[in-house]
């Protein structure tokens, strides 16, 4: 049995994750000191490339490198604030150091909201959702995982038509390419017509089983536990340190280039959001010492092997 | 009919006058034009907040919740078959379709979730909100056009109507996240550059949506009026084929 990287977050309560993320959101959204930006940058590439593997890398990097590339670019060629300038362009506007700085610290702002999110669909799941937002909006919720289900059907509905149609001869192989998109709006509408009518089949059944006589109750599998208490409050703990690191550190690019230094607390703060990045490692830490006996273990009934 | 709750409209006042012009006036205030796309984000929010208010308030049969359900799912199918195709998406007609015979609430939360749902499939991003927002908005207005009209009868009118939704309202909404993002709003040259560069993907969008809606409305009204016939649902709704 191996261990699924990042279950240590998929493995506790959603809110965890739910609350580890918003934070991190509004952190990179609202951040503007290159040191922060730029380490936020790397924990969320080096945690999207630890969900995905090895495979991800190379996605990672070709999403990173254009945008790094071109967006200073633009901006030193649209705007043209800042003193130190680099060259003067054919149309007579100054391209300025400061102007591709502000694009690059863009560009690594936009990224790094880019593979957080990345690492955001990764962890939390439709399922998750609905059960995080669920009791805020029953019907919602329910209108949101009926189509959750509905589409499966769908596309196991289609290939049934489809099926069915070859077996009395509308296959749909027609070479005649309008032929053959004729047949295929003809399944659509076979399809959207069938599925309509089960869905009032559904309805009739839901109204049998005392849909809407009372409050609806609602199956969870997730229990909060003492330790997903924890682990929530640590992340708010840090993330409420972190924001006096990323609200706190100012640095201004236009019209010069002002980037205020490290004072201690800026550095106490600053440690605090790289532990609140590096949170997700540490769950993971302990999901792996909790599977560990079990998998040191040797299976049963090896003997028989002997 | 029953008496209608005051209380959706309530939340509307509240969140479009009281607490949109809240966050931008504190956004402005704390964090000094710093991150316009948090604000803007919070803002949407909270615009969307009401019309799922409403939604959930609102009387409404099992069997119509159901209908509601398959629209969505058939919305995101839409999308997700064309995953393929940049921008040619049917998404945003069947979005028209629905609001022009659910009405304009339904309309907003077909489009919303449409899109909210998909993006789970399309990885969700920074777009998502104002995707949201301008989907459902998209499926509101064709509802306050054609719910309950004689317009929705005409083919053409329909069509162009909501290729005109497509383009000017989910284009422009969409590509203001853009200029948001990348900080374009401090010079007036910048955005309007961003709003040209996104014009020709929104013209190929329109012109899909206005397509797939010249072959599907039709049908589509059909098989929902035939629907309403023989179960009585949505009943209160009459007048069209």
């Amino acid at each position: 049995m191996k261990m699924m990287k990042g279950s240590g977050l998929k493995n506790t309560h959603p809110v965890v994750g739910f609350i580890f993320f918003l934070s991190v959101f509004i952190l990179s959204l609202s951040m503007s000191h290159p040191v922060v930006a730029v380490s936020c940058l790397l924990a969320a590439a080096v945690y999207d490339r630890y969900l995905k593997g090895k495979k991800a890398a190379k996605g990672i990097v070709l999403s990173v490198v254009p945008v790094i590339l071109f967006v200073p670019l633009i901006n030193g060629m649209f705007s043209h604030y800042g003193v130190t300038v680099l060259f003067v362009m054919k149309s007579g506007n100054n391209f300025t150091l400061e102007a591709v700085l502000y694009g690059l610290f863009l560009a690594v702002k936009f990224l790094s909201v880019m593979l957080w999110l990345d690492c955001f669909n990764e962890i939390i799941d439709g399922d998750k959702f609905v059960y995080l937002f669920g009791r805020f909006s029953p019907r919602l919720a329910l209108v949101i995982s009926m189509t959750l289900r509905f589409i499966p059907m769908l596309r196991d509905g289609y290939a049934e038509i489809e099926n069915a149609g070859r077996g009395i001869g509308l296959s749909g192989a027609d070479k005649n390419l309008m032929k053959k998109f004729k047949a295929s709006v003809h399944k659509l509408s076979v399809l959207i017509t069938w599925v309509l009518e089960s869905a009032i089949d559904t309805a009739y059944s839901m109204k049998a089983r005392g849909y809407a006589v009372k409050r609806r109750s609602a199956y969870s599998k997730y229990v909060f536990t003492l330790y997903d208490g924890l682990a929530a409050a640590t992340t708010g703990l840090l993330f409420a340190l972190s924001c006096l690191a990323v609200f706190g550190l100012k640095a201004i690019y236009n019209p010069i280039l002002e980037i205020e230094g490290f004072g201690l607390s800026d550095v106490l703060s600053f440690a605090a959001f790289l532990l609140l990045c590096l949170f997700p490692y540490a769950l993971d830490l302990r999901e792996k010492s909790l599977v560990k006996p079990y998998q040191e273990r040797k299976p049963d009934g090896y003997w028989m092997y002997g | 009919m029953p008496k209608k709750s005051t209380l959706p409209l309530i939340v509307s006042l509240v969140c479009f006058l009281g607490l949109c012009p809240l966050v931008a006036v504190l956004g402005i205030l704390f964090f000094e034009s710093r991150s316009y796309y948090l604000v803007a984000v919070v803002m949407i929010v909270i615009a969307i907040v009401p019309f799922f208010f409403h939604f959930e308030k609102r009387k409404m049969k099992t069997s119509e919740l159901v209908t509601v359900a398959v629209m969505i799912s058939i919305c995101v199918v839409s999308r997700i078959f064309f995953i393929f195709l940049p921008q040619v998406k049917p998404m945003c007609a069947f979005v028209v379709v629905t609001g022009c015979t659910f009405g304009a609430n339904v309309g907003f939360v077909t489009g919303a979730l449409s899109i909210f749902i998909s993006n789970f499939a399309f990885g969700q991003g920074m777009f998502t909100p104002f995707q949201m927002l301008a989907m459902g908005l998209v499926g509101f207005l064709s509802g306050v056009i054609f719910y309950k009209k004689d317009a929705v009868k005409n083919r053409l009118t329909v069509s162009l109507t909501g290729a005109a939704l497509c383009f000017f309202l989910y284009g422009f909404i969409v590509d203001t996240c853009s200029v948001l993002m990348l900080d374009a709003v401090k010079s007036w040259k910048e955005a309007v550059g961003i709003y040209a560069s996104g014009a020709l993907f929104n013209l190929i969008h329109a012109a899909a949506t206005f397509l797939v809606l010249m072959i599907v409305i039709k049908p589509m009204n059909d098989k929902l009026s035939r629907l309403r016939i023989k179960y009585g649902i949505f009943a209160d709704q009459l007048n069209y084929s």
